[in-house]
């Protein structure tokens, strides 16, 4: 190395010097933390005192909670995600027509909700599918469907979320509108010309173009789903316990619980490390093969 | 190439990041700005509601109702210098702040040497922060007293059991409420406040379906329930008793039950958890009998309908339920079912026994809004003598007839006829009859109380929707709870 090149990295460490100390302090040294305090049994007020790997070992062996709120957080991640992408997939395809007049109008509205803040989105859910006087389950009523009991009900509560949590994709929908508005219209011509209809064009023009923004939503999405917290909180009811019957007894509620309200830091951090564990395993694997599903125009 | 100027410049913009990052860094050392305890009181605050406490009760008390000595009194102060008392305070609400004004107001008058300094709306996270941050207040007070078995045992919270030796306290306070700032045989918390449970029902109801007497047996409230309970187009529309349905808070009406069944769920002697103790047990078989009568979807959704306290879709004050076990805020005071319903008639009576257990008559329990000293506090043994103040009787009334929670003390309870808030006087009289018969239990104060909790509104949510056996869901308490209880008492 050069004393001009160097000094020229002398500088350039200067200057980003500010983000690194806040790097070091708020992310390195909490996660450094964290990790030694998910060996000790640590309960915020005294010393943490060492035990090894025992939150770990109860984690797997002794807590029925641990993988009750695996479960329910998987099952929101696994259904839910994908539900949130082809939702937003298809708002997006149809807000992309070019006979779609007022299209500004349109997309406004499909993206209000995400602005919506998610306290006020959830209480307006809790009233909206409550199954004694909400509005679903009247209009159900009308037609003699089914009136199930959403959030008061344990298998109905977590499709009850996703059904939430369907109502705010419009962030998704815009990343993918960006997506399709970049598609290369010859592409489309060229389908024309080779006589394929709407249906195909879609599963083998639209999709396989749009498929980098799938794995930036999917994997954005996923990494979401397993760090859901507020309106599970206002859901529950009854603050940490997943009620009913702990069916939204969800990871981060539970995690947020052993913190705080039980004063048990050192499992929390164990859980949280499990956690950023899983999160990372299920990035690199959807990374790992995206390359069998993901098609960049050349 | 860098002139002489330029290179002087560049040395310049270098010294200047070099320093600038150097103060940011010192500045980021500094640690987090002083607590909350300097802000200026709250005075219109009109968040956080004037709330009764949360955890039911379960352990017997020990101590004898007995003595009517004169109130804790406040003693010279620690120093002679002007001291200023930090003293973190839930009440928000602007009833209860004017009360508790009016309270530290009279005190700074008795005692010249104290300036109280209130911050309203204080809760259990921000104190814990204060705390483990080093900047604790003098002493904190929190809506229930769930916090004290694991707080003692870190070492956050001082024994003060000396300074209610000194103050004659185990002989005024009542019995429930010692209970729940005891650990073992020290005192770590004084409820200055506390709350008592008795059987509210619907008087027009019953007046019009012709019953003359309040259930006296937990016979009775299932039949007055099957009596009562109407459903309409396949939805309850009015139900005589829910077991899930306890108002304001997470915790579970089940130890309330238990306590009729001579229930215990924990055992102080041999450290424990008995959740499936065969009192608790029954108990349980017998909230699971409503939703056997009813379906458990009708239950679980007629419960997930039900508005809140005080509001105008109260669940009492508008006759959706007709029976329930409510503590005495839901009567005159802001939370009351008068304030939802002002029209709304409601009857009180004892909790109904076991048919076959009379000897457990009278049995309640005690939650109470405790104060605690952080044993790191500059002027907690001050602190101490704004606690004792709270305790004499003058205040103890005034702050009961002004916030709507009973006395703490003996003699407050038994001045019952001096309480102007309707309803107050009944539930204060019945609630001294409890701690007189010595049946006021509490919510074991353990380190691992609140997960306790957790875990038997889960089993109970279960049980009665028949997923598990009582016997089953409440042993399954115990396997999740006891390693918790000894992997802390272990350390």
């Amino acid at each position: 190395m050069t004393k001009r090149t160097r000094r020229q990295l002398v500088t350039g460490l200067l200057f980003i010097s500010p983000w690194i100390l806040g790097f070091l302090a708020l992310t390195v040294y909490p996660a450094g933390a964290s990790a030694y305090y998910s060996l000790t049994q640590y309960n915020v007020l005294g010393s943490p005192h060492w035990v090894g790997v025992a939150n770990y070992s109860r984690l797997f062996t002794a807590d029925p909670n641990f993988p009750l709120s695996l479960a329910n957080t998987a099952y929101l991640a696994f259904v839910g995600v994908p539900l949130q992408l082809l939702v937003g997939l298809v708002a997006a395809i149809l807000l992309d027509q070019k006979v779609l007049k007022a299209k500004g109008v349109f997309r406004t509205a499909y993206f209000l909700p995400t602005l919506m803040p998610i306290v006020a989105s959830t209480v307006l859910f809790i009233w909206i599918l409550n199954p004694q006087y909400g509005i679903v389950d009247d209009l159900l009523g009308l037609v003699r469907l089914p009136q199930p009991g959403w959030f008061a009900d344990p298998t109905w509560a977590k499709p009850s979320v996703i059904l939430l949590s369907l109502w705010g994709i419009g962030t998704t929908m815009v990343i993918y509108l960006a997506g399709l508005q970049g598609i290369n219209p010859e592409l489309y011509e060229a389908a024309d010309i080779d006589g394929a209809a709407w249906l195909h064009k879609t599963l083998h023009v639209t999709i396989p173009l749009v498929s980098p923004v799938t794995l930036f939503n999917l994997v954005v999405g996923l990494i979401g789903a397993f760090q859901v917290f507020a309106p599970l909180y206002l859901i529950g009811g009854n603050g940490t316990s997943g009620s009913p019957e702990g069916s939204l007894l969800l990871y981060a509620l539970y995690l947020y619980a052993n913190a705080f309200q039980y004063l048990q830091m050192g499992y929390a951090s164990a859980m949280a490390w499990i956690l950023f564990v899983i999160i990372m395993i299920l990035t690199v694997l959807v990374m790992r093969t995206s390359r069998w599903w993901t098609h960049y125009e050349a | 190439m860098l002139t002489a100027t330029s290179r002087a410049s560049r040395r310049r913009l270098l010294q200047a990041v070099v320093v600038g990052t150097l103060a940011t860094a010192i500045a980021a050392c500094q640690g987090a700005p002083a607590p909350a305890a300097t802000a200026q009181p709250a005075a219109n605050a009109t968040t956080a509601p004037a709330k009764p406490t949360a955890a039911p009760a379960t352990q017997p008390t020990s101590a004898p109702a007995a003595a009517t000595q004169a109130p804790a009194a406040t003693a010279a102060p620690v120093s002679a210098e002007k001291i200023t008392i930090e003293a973190w305070i839930p009440w928000a609400d602007k009833p209860s702040v004017a009360v508790f004004q009016q309270v530290i107001a009279k005190f700074q008058t008795a005692t010249p040497q104290y300036t109280v300094h209130p911050t309203w709306g204080a809760t259990e996270d921000k104190t814990l922060t204060a705390i483990s941050g080093g900047a604790p207040p003098d002493t904190f007070m929190n809506w229930d007293a769930t916090y004290v078995g694991t707080w003692s045992q870190t070492g956050a919270i001082a024994d003060i059991t000396s300074w209610m030796n000194s103050n004659n306290l185990a002989r005024k306070l009542t019995p429930g409420a010692l209970e729940l700032g005891r650990i073992g045989a020290q005192y770590f918390a004084v409820p200055y406040m506390t709350d008592g449970y008795s059987f509210m029902y619907n008087q027009d109801v019953f007046d019009k379906a012709g019953i003359k007497t309040p259930p006296k047996t937990m016979d009775d409230v299932v039949a007055l329930d099957a009596e009562l309970t109407k459903v309409d187009g396949g939805k309850l529309k009015q139900v005589g008793y829910h077991p899930l349905y306890n108002g304001c808070c997470s915790a579970s009406n089940l130890p309330m039950w238990a306590d009729q069944m001579g229930g215990k769920w924990y055992d102080d002697a041999n450290k424990k958890i008995t959740a499936d103790d065969p009192g608790n047990v029954a108990a349980l078989e017998w909230e699971a009998s409503f939703y056997k009568a009813h379906g458990v979807e009708a239950m679980n959704n007629f419960l997930s309908g039900l508005g809140k306290e005080a509001s105008p879709t109260d669940p009492v004050a508008v006759g959706a339920i007709l029976m329930a076990i409510q503590g005495e805020w839901r009567t005159g005071g802001a939370y009351g079912v008068l304030a939802a319903n002002p029209n709304f008639k409601y009857g009180l009576s004892a909790i109904p026994i076991a048919k076959d257990q009379p000897q457990f008559h009278d049995a309640n329990w005690a939650t109470g809004t405790a104060a605690s000293i952080p044993k790191t506090a500059k002027h907690g043994q001050d602190a101490l003598n704004f606690i004792g103040w709270l305790l004499s009787l003058d205040t103890q009334l005034e702050m009961v007839n002004g916030i709507g929670n009973l006395s703490a003390t003996l003699e407050g309870l038994r001045a019952h006829d001096q309480l102007t808030l309707a309803g107050m006087n009944p539930y204060s009289a019945y609630l001294l009859q409890s701690n007189e018969a010595n049946n006021v239990h509490v919510w074991p104060s353990i380190p691992v109380s609140k997960q306790y909790m957790d875990a038997l509104v889960k089993a109970e949510q279960l049980a009665v929707a028949g997923k598990q056996s009582a016997t089953d869901a409440l042993k399954s308490v115990v396997q999740q709870i006891q390693p918790q209880l000894d992997a802390t008492l272990k350390k």
